[in-house]
């Protein structure tokens, strides 16, 4: 907790990225088959994008362990770089395996996916109860996802299942509806992150060919979380579940009002081809949306900043986030410039986020409950 | 009053040494062409620690030439958003009249790197 405003603030990261050391940390959750295609056919892991991070390659340059893991591999180094460093209550992992979903083989894919859920329990969940997790999904088989969320769906510390950006079907696609109904049926967010091609899918679409910089391929998250949000809006998903809660992690924010806006506006012309939404488009993402704070981006008048957030109520539906390792993290008392107010503040450091994962109030520093005690 | 960093031949061109001037931790980094230059180790952006960042140069393009890296170990890079330092005047090397850090005098006395000399 931190007091902000003179009152102690719950603070949570909506977005922190636990790593395996190697793929080898799944040998013991796999089945022999597929721990051969570990040890004999040489898999070292889910390929990622082909750029170059020009930013640290892509983790803060202050994240790398001593023992030579790759960042957010070692349990003390992220209790120190997040909950102590930032007096950080509750941090959400989202871990770097939706790339899962990507996978072409499909079978191996299922079979990471339950190994990778086992071992984020055994290795962070069971190890400080301040850490909760979101489970990783194949969606090449929506059927043996759903499976897994009912699996593991109950743990008390899993929070969400956890989306690539891009996968090999729009996120709206009814392909994937058994997926959302066992999140719902779980009482589990569905978060969505930045994956594999995230940048680079929403160029090409958009532009005919893949950027040749990180930075076009950074910069283009934005296009795919708004062309992802329109179909899961269009195609009628949130219609269906409307206890679906979705978490749009760092894809940017400072875009909804324009969606709400245009998808409103093309909806009163347009509507015949979407019968099947009840409500205009702008209320299923005002109901049912929130989004990931980080990387915050301020313009150089901070007015505009407050404005933007104003128009969608962002300050009841934002959620911070470090993105910890990453390198365009932001710290919990320096992403917002100062004149945000104050309650908007303490809402999106902590309370959206308690509230809408139903995590317990923390407890106050004891030097504050001991102060109030001793008073007359 | 003067601080000690090192000896000279303990810092070579590209390097960095962390030190502490009148209660503030301070970078003292050796450039290519061998001047050692000394600023503030807390970036402006979001306080990150400059120290933990890499000694850089700056990335320059020609039509003739293309990319060309200049000003090797003149420049520090913030470990978490990259933000880009000239060392020289503190100034950030894209936006010098918005981000800044303080500098701070240092020579070579006697074969030591002495800060505030």
């Amino acid at each position: 907790m931190r007091k902000v405003g003179g009152e102690w603030t719950a603070i949570v990261d909506a977005d922190v990225h636990e790593s395996l050391r190697s793929i080898n940390d799944l040998m013991p959750y796999l089945d022999a088959p597929w721990q051969r295609y570990i040890t004999e056919c040489r898999f070292t892991g889910i390929p990622g994008d082909p750029y170059v991070a020009t930013a640290h390659g892509g983790r803060r340059a202050d994240s790398w362990p001593a023992d030579g893991g790759p960042p957010g591999s070692d349990y003390d180094l992220v209790r120190q770089h997040v909950f102590d460093e930032h007096n950080i209550d509750y941090l959400i992992l989202t871990g770097h395996f939706y790339r899962l979903s990507t996978m072409p083989q499909s079978d191996f894919a299922v079979a990471l996916m339950s190994a990778y859920n086992d071992w984020l329990i055994d290795t962070w969940l069971a190890r400080d109860s301040r850490i909760y997790g979101s489970l990783q999904v194949a969606l090449q088989d929506p059927a043996a996802t759903a499976r897994e969320i009912d699996r593991l769906g109950s743990h008390p510390q899993i929070v969400q299942i956890v989306l690539p950006c891009v996968a090999q079907l729009a996120l709206g696609h009814p392909a994937y509806h058994p997926v959302y109904e066992a999140a719902v049926r779980n009482g589990l967010a569905v978060a969505v992150h930045p994956s594999s091609f995230s940048g680079s899918a929403a160029s090409a679409a958009l532009v005919g060919s893949h950027p040749r910089t990180y930075l076009e391929y950074h910069q283009n998250f934005a296009l795919a979380y708004q062309a992802q949000l329109t179909n899961l809006v269009l195609e009628g998903v949130l219609d269906r579940f409307p206890e679906m809660r979705l978490v749009l992690l760092e894809g940017g924010f400072t875009w909804v009002p324009h969606l709400m806006w245009t998808l409103d506006a093309h909806w009163r012309s347009l509507q015949l081809e979407v019968p099947w939404l009840r409500r205009r488009p702008s209320e299923y993402i005002l109901e049912q949306v929130t989004f990931g704070t980080q990387p915050v981006v301020v313009p150089d008048d901070v007015e505009h900043l407050i404005q933007v957030v104003q128009m969608f109520d962002g300050q009841d539906r934002l959620l911070f986030a470090t993105d910890y390792p990453h390198w365009d993290f932001d710290s919990p008392t320096q992403f917002l410039p100062a004149s945000v107010p104050t309650e908007w503040r303490r809402r999106i450091l902590g309370s959206n986020a308690l509230q809408l994962y139903g995590l317990p109030q923390p407890a106050e520093p004891a030097e504050a409950a001991s102060a109030r005690r001793a008073a007359p | 009053m003067s601080v000690v960093v090192c000896a000279e031949a303990e810092l070579s061109p590209g390097a960095g040494r962390l030190a502490r001037l009148r209660g503030k931790e301070v970078l003292v980094v050796r450039g290519a062409d061998g001047v050692v230059r000394a600023v503030a180790n807390r970036c402006p952006h979001q306080g990150a620690r400059l120290s933990d960042g890499p000694i850089s140069g700056e990335f320059l393009y020609d039509d003739e030439v293309g990319v060309t890296l200049s000003r090797i170990g003149q420049v520090v890079r913030c470990p978490w958003h990259n933000y880009a330092f000239d060392l020289e005047t503190g100034c950030s090397l894209l936006e010098p009249d918005r981000f800044r850090i303080a500098t701070y005098p240092v020579a070579i006395v006697d074969g030591n790197v002495v800060l505030d000399p």
